[in-house]
């Protein structure tokens, strides 16, 4: 996609979002008689959408803008207290929005909405009009809304001549303008479409010649006069997504005598030729220009809209003129106004220190930064290999010891550096899981309260990313089957309204997600007989209760009475279980009968480095994430012994349960006089590894095996040793609970 | 043996001649097979395969080249025709980013459309659905028929990474 | 003389482009035609390259017209109303 047209999507999402939120603070007002007093989320609805209206119209996406249009026009009357703003209206905009969404969508990937969202579109424009005042004749209205932006203004012109005004408009760019790709002619296009631009003249006399031009300087500038029924504002718009690199100037011409303005702008503009062509043009009358000592005695509000807007300079109407000239001045102090509101809420002026960065250039760093570790690790061996070779030049060898073991130290500092970089907080993420709530619990008739905590929570992008979809089923799940209707609450003595919470935190080396409901709680019994119904479970297993309500990840175990569409047939959950496991996370289930329940979800920090611990476990080296491991004990022969057939050994005075990695692994008996037995923990598990021998520390990349062993439990990928042997990574999540 | 490189964006070299397409030639349990030329990423001398575990036999592992982590596939095992003995000769053939371990590197060579029979007739050795021609083919003075393999199904990602079943 | 462009004519080739007419500028006879039958897109840069290759014909008394000049790209130099600058003759429906 056109770089443009991204940063025009991303603008466009966080205006939604904004717009969402805002819908949804007004949706949690109770009484619906207050609506209509909430003032700052009605204006940050109608900024939002007034931002997305301009924006589209900048790129000539015209459904857009009527779509948009429309929904301004109904918060405007809002804002202006011409109509009171309803339960319902609020219901009209969210589905609203999702259209938006979807214009945006197919507009920005070039697609053409398929029927049923245009028909849809067309709905709910009526809808939207239909809540408009003065809205009587039905007819006349929907033949209107099917109209397009074009047919509109067309209509406009004929019926209303005298309200057209005409407008003097002078663009000149900052040199930075070309850079932002923004098309001048459609910008020509669009004011064609708000009314007639009878006249373009291009200045031409700022181009230099071609042996002196820099192509890349814009020196070219406009004049037009432009005749339709808008405001200054409405044509300042239209500029809004390129404002900081135009200099543009908006003149009203009027019947009167009064020209101060045009003076103002050639003394602005600094121009020789300015004049000239102006009236060459047949913009002004050669007698309306005065010279130049006569423009400085007039002390005049400026009309054009300056890049950083200072309040304090804008309002400088001397009061004489006040009186005097009110219509024009009216305007002026209107649009000022308005521009100094616009100023603190224009979405896109981010603060100064912040960097908008493409990921894929993050990533190919990280990739060279696992190239660099290897590399150290190569160096790193070859040190150690020198010292076992007692070799004479001891004095260097200790100084390249120190300086190789100095890299890794710097090189983690950097790793870790980058690896920041990619770490997002999950509240914003979280964030957009609200409407997902409002919406299902409305549609199913519940009623419940949406708690996010320890949204600052970092965590790494694609993490974010790929967590969200089972998050979102889960939280659907709590909402389906686990908060009980109203009635059946209240009847259990618990308050009317329910209560979800999803927070985030870290834990030691891992960050934990919950879901946490009050609801009815999972039912063990039902679980597992419907468990061993589906042969997935044997009669007589002895679970635990955590080990059945796990069992809710098994693919066709909706123990729920009847199927909503909301949370299904029992397939998501397995594939919810799948995709946490596959960013190497695990879950767990607490639940209460008509307490509640809460899921929690474990997620290891990082992607691609860890510090491991090298082991030898038969053929193969394996590396256990030093994060995970407690402690390592040599078993001595005596102790192997006592130890024969049991899956477990005597931790000082506590039980451990013992996994032997080489059988699991179907590895060969070594015939290691060794053994060695690891001990890892996963939360609050733990479990004892038994491996043929310990061979240190080692800071690894992580680094996929490939889709031929992505089926593997208990690997969760490989390392590239400095000798070039590749060593395998235990997952210690999938061990543990394998051992359970 | 150095590493040899088939460049697949190499114009001049895969260009199709109007007689045919540029296979690859090579020895696995003692007979010739052919891959599509555009199909080879590279070749390379046997090396060192860490052993993976849990996985079908003809999977033996993991190897590293140049720094990323291949699966390794014994052309030999998966054709069940038994285990390919490493030798001098013994090289690695990539394909879809996987290793082939084959028996001995023969060249890299056009077949003429003409020489391409569809392969119903023939006995096999190894299964049908490996096939996609048998090619005729002259090495040594000994003129042949050879099997042009199917690597999509030999490579077949969703029967590789079947677990084997721990009876 | 005649010089025929080859690529388009956007802020993407502008740099190039401006070295060239530098120097076909230089070494150019009186009357100077520029082919633009290979040129697909156009943009403000472009326009104001081509604006500014005019300038300096002009000033140093020499001619230039440009011909083959697709629809797209009479379009987008009427747009800007800029094709009266470049003495690109049009339809007068348009």
């Amino acid at each position: 996609m056109d770089e443009v047209l991204e940063i025009f999507l991303e603008d466009c999402n966080d205006q939604l979002q904004l717009l969402e939120d805002a819908l949804i603070t007004m949706q949690n007002i109770d009484d619906p008689s207050k609506l209509s007093d909430d003032k700052e989320s009605i204006n940050t609805i109608f900024r939002a959408m007034h931002t997305i209206k301009g924006s589209a119209g900048m790129f000539g996406f015209f459904d857009i803008v009527t779509f948009a249009h429309a929904a301004e026009d109904l918060l405007d009357a809002a804002r202006e207290d011409t109509i009171t703003v309803s339960p319902d209206m609020l219901d009209l905009f969210l589905v609203s929005k999702d259209h938006l969404e979807k214009l945006i969508e197919a507009e920005t990937n070039e697609q053409k909405l398929d029927d049923e969202n245009v028909n849809i579109g067309i709905e709910l424009l009526k809808k939207l009009h239909s809540f408009m005042p003065g809205h009587e004749d039905s007819k006349e209205e929907e033949s209107k809304q099917e109209e397009t932006v074009e047919k509109i203004n067309e209509e406009k012109k004929k019926e209303r001549v005298e309200d057209i005004l005409k407008w003097h408009i002078s663009i000149r760019f900052e040199k930075d303008f070309f850079t932002t790709g923004m098309s001048i002619n459609s910008i020509f296009n669009f004011l064609n479409k708000m009314g007639t631009i009878t006249t373009n003249t291009p200045i031409l006399y700022n181009i230099p010649s071609i042996e002196n031009l820099n192509p890349l300087t814009p020196y070219i500038g406009f004049e037009l006069i432009l005749e339709a029924d808008v405001s200054k504002d409405e044509i300042e718009d239209v500029f809004e997504f390129v404002y900081d690199d135009v200099n543009l100037s908006i003149l009203l011409f009027e019947d009167s005598d009064n020209f101060e303005d045009i003076n103002t702008l050639i003394e602005i503009r600094q121009e020789e030729k300015l004049k000239q062509t102006l009236i060459d043009a047949n913009f002004y009358p050669a007698q309306v220009f005065i010279s130049t000592t006569q423009s400085e005695k007039n002390q005049k509000t400026v009309v054009t809209i300056p890049k950083d807007i200072e309040p304090e300079k804008e309002i400088n109407i001397p009061q004489e003129q006040v009186q005097q000239k009110e219509p024009q001045e009216t305007i002026q102090k209107e649009s000022v106004k308005e521009s100094q509101s616009e100023v603190p809420t224009t979405a896109k002026k981010k603060p100064a220190s912040m960097l908008r960065v493409d990921s894929s250039k993050i990533d190919l760093l990280i990739n060279y930064m696992s190239e660099i570790v290897i590399e150290n690790s190569k160096i790193l061996s070859l040190v150690e290999e020198n010292a076992n070779h007692g070799d004479t030049i001891n004095n260097n060898n200790s100084d390249l010891e120190e300086s190789a073991q100095k890299m890794r130290e710097l090189l983690e500092f950097v790793r870790d550096g980058i690896m920041d970089i990619r770490m997002i907080q999950v509240g914003d993420s979280f964030n957009k899981f609200r409407r997902i709530v409002n919406d299902t619990s409305k549609k199913i008739g519940k009623d419940v309260e949406f708690v996010i905590s320890g949204g600052d929570t970092e965590l790494d992008k694609t993490v974010v990313e790929r967590i969200s979809d089972p998050l979102v089923h889960m939280l659907r799940n709590s909402i389906d089957h686990g908060v009980e209707i109203p009635q059946d609450r209240i009847a259990k003595g618990k308050p009317a309204k329910g209560r979800v919470d999803l927070r985030a935190y870290p834990d030691s080396g891992t960050i934990v997600i919950e879901i946490q409901d009050d609801g009815k709680g999972l039912d063990k019994e039902r679980i597992l007989a419907k468990a061993i119904e589906n042969g997935q479970v044997q009669v007589g297993a002895n679970l635990s209760d955590s080990q059945i309500y796990k069992l809710i990840f098994e693919a066709g175990l909706s123990t729920a009475e009847k199927v909503s569409d909301i949370s299904g047939r029992g397939v998501g959950m397995d594939v919810v279980r799948r995709n946490i496991e596959d960013l190497r996370g695990t879950i767990d289930i607490e639940s209460e009968i008509d307490v509640g329940s809460k899921i929690a979800i474990r997620l290891p920090l990082t992607l691609a480095v860890i510090d491991g611990f090298l082991v030898q476990v038969g053929e193969t080296k394996y590396i256990i994430p030093l994060d995970s491991i407690q402690e390592c004990i040599e078993l001595t022969k005596k102790e192997q012994n006592s130890m024969k057939g049991n899956n477990f050994i005597n931790l000082r005075g506590d039980m451990l349960p013992i996994m032997d990695v080489r059988k699991l692994l179907q590895e060969q008996q070594s015939n290691s006089q060794r053994e060695n037995i690891v001990i890892v923990h996963f939360g609050e598990k733990m479990v004892g590894l038994l491996v043929d021998e310990l061979l240190g520390e080692h800071q690894t990349v992580i680094k996929p095996l490939g889709p031929v062993f992505e089926n593997i439990d208990g690997i969760s990928g490989g390392s590239i040793l400095g000798s070039g042997e590749i060593a395998l990574i235990f997952d210690i999540a999938r061990l543990i609970e394998k051992s359970i | 043996m150095e590493n040899v490189n088939i460049d697949n964006h190499d114009e001049t070299l895969l260009e199709e001649s109007s007689a045919g397409k540029q296979y690859f030639f090579f020895k696995a349990g003692g007979d010739i097979y052919a891959i599509e030329a555009q199909y080879v990423n590279e070749m390379l001398e046997y090396q060192h395969i860490t052993k993976v575990p849990m996985m079908p036999n003809y999977i033996k592992g993991v190897t590293n080249i140049r720094g990323d982590i291949l699966a390794v596939v014994d052309l030999l095992e998966r054709f069940e025709l038994g285990t390919t003995e490493i030798s001098k000769k013994t090289a690695l053939v990539i394909v879809n980013d996987i290793a082939l371990i084959i028996d001995e590197v023969y060249e890299v060579n056009i077949i003429a459309d003409e020489d391409i029979k569809a392969s119903l007739d023939f006995g096999f050795k190894i299964k049908q659905r490996f096939i996609t021609n048998m090619a005729r083919y002259t090495s040594r003075d000994v003129e042949e028929y050879i099997a042009i393999l199917n690597c999509e199904e030999i490579l077949n990602i969703k029967e590789l990474s079947q677990i084997k079943d721990l009876s | 003389m005649n010089l025929t462009v080859e690529h388009d004519i956007t802020i993407y080739e502008a740099e190039a482009l401006q070295t060239l007419f530098s120097e076909f500028l230089l070494k150019a006879d009186d009357v100077i035609t520029l082919d633009m039958s290979n040129v697909e897109k156009i943009d403000m840069v472009g326009i104001q390259l081509l604006l500014s290759l005019t300038i300096s014909v002009k000033n140093s008394n020499k001619k230039i017209q440009f011909i083959n000049i697709s629809e797209e790209i009479l379009h987008e130099i009427k747009t800007s109303n800029t094709h009266i600058s470049l003495a690109i003759e049009t339809n007068a429906n348009d």
